[in-house]
């Protein structure tokens, strides 16, 4: 039995720019897609097949039009299967989010109430008093806006979500949430340095 | 008004956080290198640095994490 050798870069970059090999090779690149995605998103539920094949629809072509992008870091179809990754998955984050807006959230400042006593993972891992001082520190340092970001995420907003409704650029909302979690990383590590206690007499002359 | 945030959710800010650094790439530069990053399983990508800077996303963006890890279950269940 005669196997067929699978594609070089080269061979997938050429076809899929001119004819004649063009709708094959599309046609190729839409089975690889379906494959990997099949692989990807394997066990998660409420993807159907018919999902896949519109995941793939959507992707081929945002990968047709982003080739002249492909720099060779990698092999053409990990390239390729990495955008159709991203295709899919923000597709079925919008669908899970459903049309919930920031209004919705009503995105303010942590309840007092967050402090209650829960049984989740998340108890073991943060004591109280720095519960309070994360809360404190998300009222006082952030701008609304940057708690808007922060808050916003931690609910499970989608990045395109919440970027749309901010009306700014992904980047630009990674920006702003970076901004935020260094402001509140430094006023927490401020916070803790005034709180410590000063190092014994004992301790400064110790050689 | 007020959004309620559970423990669960000030423990991942906590962690956050704690994986935050002063420069960090952002998830278009952590996209142009991810196909890069999967197939050499964390092995040098261009620079040390490089790499560093995108292991350093991959923790504090889940949406970049849940790709990262998509991507590797599609290439490691090839075949």
């Amino acid at each position: 039995m005669v196997q067929e050798e699978p594609r070089s870069d080269e061979q997938w970059l050429s076809e899929l720019r001119e004819a004649p090999a063009r709708a094959e090779t599309v046609v190729a690149l839409r089975s690889y897609v379906v494959g990997g995605l099949r692989r990807a998103l394997a066990g998660r539920p409420g993807v159907s097949d018919a999902d896949l094949e519109d995941f793939a629809q959507a992707s081929v072509i945002r990968i047709l039009d982003r080739l002249e992008s492909f720099e060779g870091r990698s092999r053409f179809t990990t390239w390729a299967l990495a955008i159709a990754i991203r295709v899919a998955m923000t597709e079925l984050r919008r669908r899970r989010w459903g049309d919930r807006s920031l209004a919705d959230l009503e995105v303010d400042r942590p309840s007092p109430r967050s402090t209650r006593a829960e049984s989740d993972p998340g108890d073991a891992l943060v004591r109280a008093d720095e519960i309070a001082r994360l809360e404190r520190a998300i009222e006082t340092h952030l701008t609304p806006r940057q708690r808007t970001a922060i808050l916003a995420e931690l609910a499970g907003m989608p990045t395109a979500v919440l970027a749309e409704q901010l009306g700014i650029t992904p980047n630009a909302l990674y920006k702003l949430h970076h901004d935020a979690r260094r402001k509140l990383r430094a006023a927490l590590e401020q916070d803790q340095a005034r709180s410590a206690p000063p190092p014994s007499n004992a301790a400064r002359t110790k050689r | 008004m007020t959004v309620e945030l559970s423990r669960a959710q000030l423990a991942e800010l906590a962690r956050l956080l704690a994986s935050t650094a002063p420069e960090e790439v952002d998830c278009e530069v952590f996209h142009r290198h991810l196909a890069a990053l999967v197939e050499r399983h964390g092995a040098a990508v261009d620079t040390p640095e490089l790499l560093r800077s995108l292991r350093q996303h991959i923790e504090v963006c889940p949406e970049c994490r849940e790709e990262f890890e998509a991507l590797l279950r599609a290439m490691e269940r090839r075949d």
